[in-house]
């Protein structure tokens, strides 16, 4: 079985965003890049799908230049094939694009199976493995938690049928037989990030990494006009009826009414903080 | 579920406005509670956003209801908080996983019977998961979790919808004649209490016929379902302390549990807490784990991502102490700290002991 994974890269999750509002994107520099959590996850279901069943992974990333360091994390960790799909864009606002790009990836790399991150920690529509099954006329699972292959007899001569857990809203679990070719949306949870072993980063270093246009791919005609355009992308309006509590000493921070709110000249910021905190608790009848 | 591939009539600038939504619970969970609640939460952002984008483009605004045995009889019993919907028309089934896949078929067929350019779902787990199948049956762009619709002079719709876990909102515009598939997120909608004129009351639910299950069986089967195990009822806790991401390390759980003794609440956590397996399943809070609504929620190092906001956002005090004064958690906070977590949580066990409530 050959199993595509999908590779995006997001800004990291702990950085602070800066936009750039010619673009509505967030800035290239503002942030480094890394290969999206649920997309992490993906990898690592594929590389233990492809151990368990002797197949093996195809990575596909999604972005400029610097997605070819996503797709070396993969090859590095033992995928077969590195394909890049070069686009400066790799989440357009209209997702049924993004569908289309990556079905023809997935055509061109003659994939029996295609894993994606249920849900991007950028944009977070939940949709690009859906809109890109749909797009392969393959059926889609969405918030998979766990996958397995089941064992096929040498008679049978078929591709195994996929035994899939999805893990939906209050933890109930829910089970499916799905017969590939297939498109799996997974989730974190069961699946984690995994780090290369120095040999497979020096490997994969000089590995080839195969770079398509998004246009040389030819993603079917309708997607060509994206039916949305992204106008703005700007931090949420100001928290409204939230009430700061500072540690310095004097009365800001702590309702500015120029109360006495217990500080000591022993404390340090965090323990002011801290009284002014359980103080206003008190106040509010919660504590 | 791949079924929607008809051909796709033009679209008309002047289609209606259609609301679809989908109860999931059984006929005697409804029969006993009605669809008042339902309305009043989980469908009033998706019904609000109806309201406002039919009244800004002067357009009709149809509901569609699924629902098991009872849901027509239920809502017409909620007409009268229904009063700017033309027409309403029920289906009733039991919506199992099998006939769930089989529902975007079903909705295409009514969105296009009923002229709609423009398709509003609530942002649950079924809508979100079937979303591409209903766009390409009304070749509709699709808008994943709407906070809000502007009609610009230009005629365009501008949608605003959550970006990088909350961090930024991201703007989407879409032109008079684009066809639109949204759903919309439970925490309201932007627009919701404006007045839309004289009430009168809404048309008695109509029945909406009946559902071709398109079975798919020969790709996918359904083998069941579980509910989550464990035994800790954490919706049920009066106060609790949740740990995100910004713990940076399980060995420094220790002052965060003495916090939550000092303050009598339950250890809880958000999805990454969870995931790397710092705290066990059943303390998750999120929309993919406990929903709660404590009278004390106490936040320490979680940014507040759209999933998680979504299962705590209703608790009667939220405090946050997060390193990042933009961070989403604090948009929900009624009291916020900008600092570390381990700090302050050390701090405020030293207060409580030191400074123990009057009546403790």
């Amino acid at each position: 079985m050959r199993i595509g994974v999908l590779l995006r890269q997001v800004p990291d999750p702990e950085a602070r965003l800066e936009v750039d509002a010619a673009t509505a994107r967030v800035a290239e520099g503002s942030s480094p890049w890394v290969i999206d959590e649920s997309d992490e996850a993906a990898l690592d279901a594929g590389l233990e799908l492809a151990a368990t069943s002797g197949g093996e992974v195809v990575a596909i990333a999604l972005g400029p230049a610097r997605a070819d360091q996503a797709a070396r994390k993969a090859l590095a960790l033992g995928a077969r094939r590195a394909i890049r799909v070069e686009t400066d864009d790799p989440a357009s606002p209209d997702v049924r694009v993004t569908g289309a790009v990556v079905a023809a990836a997935a055509r061109r790399a003659s994939i029996d199976l295609l894993l994606a991150g249920a849900q991007s920690s950028a944009a977070g529509t939940g949709l690009v493995a859906s809109a890109s099954a749909l797009a392969l006329g393959w059926p889609w699972i969405w918030l998979v938690l766990e996958a397995e292959l089941e064992e096929v007899g040498p008679a049978e001569g078929a591709r195994p049928m996929l035994r899939v857990v999805q893990e939906l809203e209050a933890r109930r679990r829910r089970r499916w037989r799905v017969r590939p070719p297939a498109v799996l949306a997974i989730q974190t949870g069961r699946y984690h990030a995994r780090m290369p072993a120095i040999r497979g980063v020096l490997a994969a270093r000089r590995a080839p990494i195969e770079t398509l246009e998004a246009r040389e791919l030819g993603a079917r005609p309708e997607a060509s006009t994206p039916g949305l355009r992204r106008v703005a992308l700007d931090p949420p309006a100001a928290a409204t009826g939230v009430e700061w509590i500072a540690g310095g000493a004097g009365g800001d921070g702590g309702g500015g009414d120029g109360r006495d709110w217990g500080g000591r000249e022993q404390d340090g910021a965090e323990g002011v903080a801290a009284r002014r905190l359980i103080r206003r608790l008190r106040e509010v009848g919660v504590l | 579920m791949n079924g929607a591939r008809e051909v796709v009539a033009p679209a008309t600038p002047d289609g209606v406005v259609l609301v679809a939504l989908v109860e999931r619970a059984s006929a005697g969970e409804l029969r006993q509670r009605g669809l008042g609640e339902r309305l009043e939460r989980g469908w009033r952002a998706p019904l609000a956003a109806g309201r406002c984008l039919a009244a800004r483009l002067h357009r009709p605004l149809e509901l569609l209801v699924v629902g098991p045995a009872g849901t027509r009889e239920a809502l017409a019993a909620e007409r009268g908080s229904l009063d700017v919907v033309a027409r309403a028309r029920c289906l009733e089934i039991d919506a199992d996983p099998v006939v769930a896949r089989s529902l975007s078929a079903w909705i295409v067929r009514q969105a296009r019977r009923a002229r709609a350019l423009h398709v509003l779902l609530a942002h649950d787990y079924g809508a979100i998961e079937q979303l591409p199948a209903i766009a390409e049956g009304l070749g509709a762009a699709m808008v994943s979790g709407a906070i809000g619709v502007e009609l610009e002079p230009s005629g365009d719709l501008v949608w605003s919808r959550p970006s990088h876990q909350g961090k930024l909102v991201e703007r989407l515009a879409s032109t008079p004649d684009q066809a639109i598939v949204a759903t919309v997120r439970p925490e309201g909608f932007a627009g919701d209490g404006e007045s839309l004129g004289a009430p009168s009351p809404a048309p008695e639910p109509e029945d909406a016929g009946r559902l071709d299950v398109t079975s798919d069986a020969a790709e996918i089967e359904w083998l069941g379902d579980e509910e989550a195990e464990g035994s800790l009822d954490l919706a049920a806790a009066e106060r609790i302390v949740a740990v995100g991401r910004g713990l940076g390390d399980p060995e420094r759980l220790g002052p965060i549990r003495e916090l939550a003794v000092a303050l009598d609440a339950e250890v809880a956590g958000s999805r990454p807490v969870i995931d790397a397996g710092w705290l066990p399943h059943e303390r998750q809070v999120g929309s993919s784990g406990v929903t709660v609504s404590p009278q004390l929620y106490l936040a320490l190092g979680i940014s507040g991502s759209a999933q998680h906001l979504a299962g705590m956002s209703t608790s009667r005090w939220i405090v946050a102490i997060n390193r990042d004064p933009q961070a989403p958690i604090f948009r929900v906070a009624h009291f916020a700290v900008v600092g570390d977590l381990h700090a302050h949580a050390s701090e405020l066990v030293r207060a409580l002991e030191e400074d123990p409530a009057p009546s403790s």
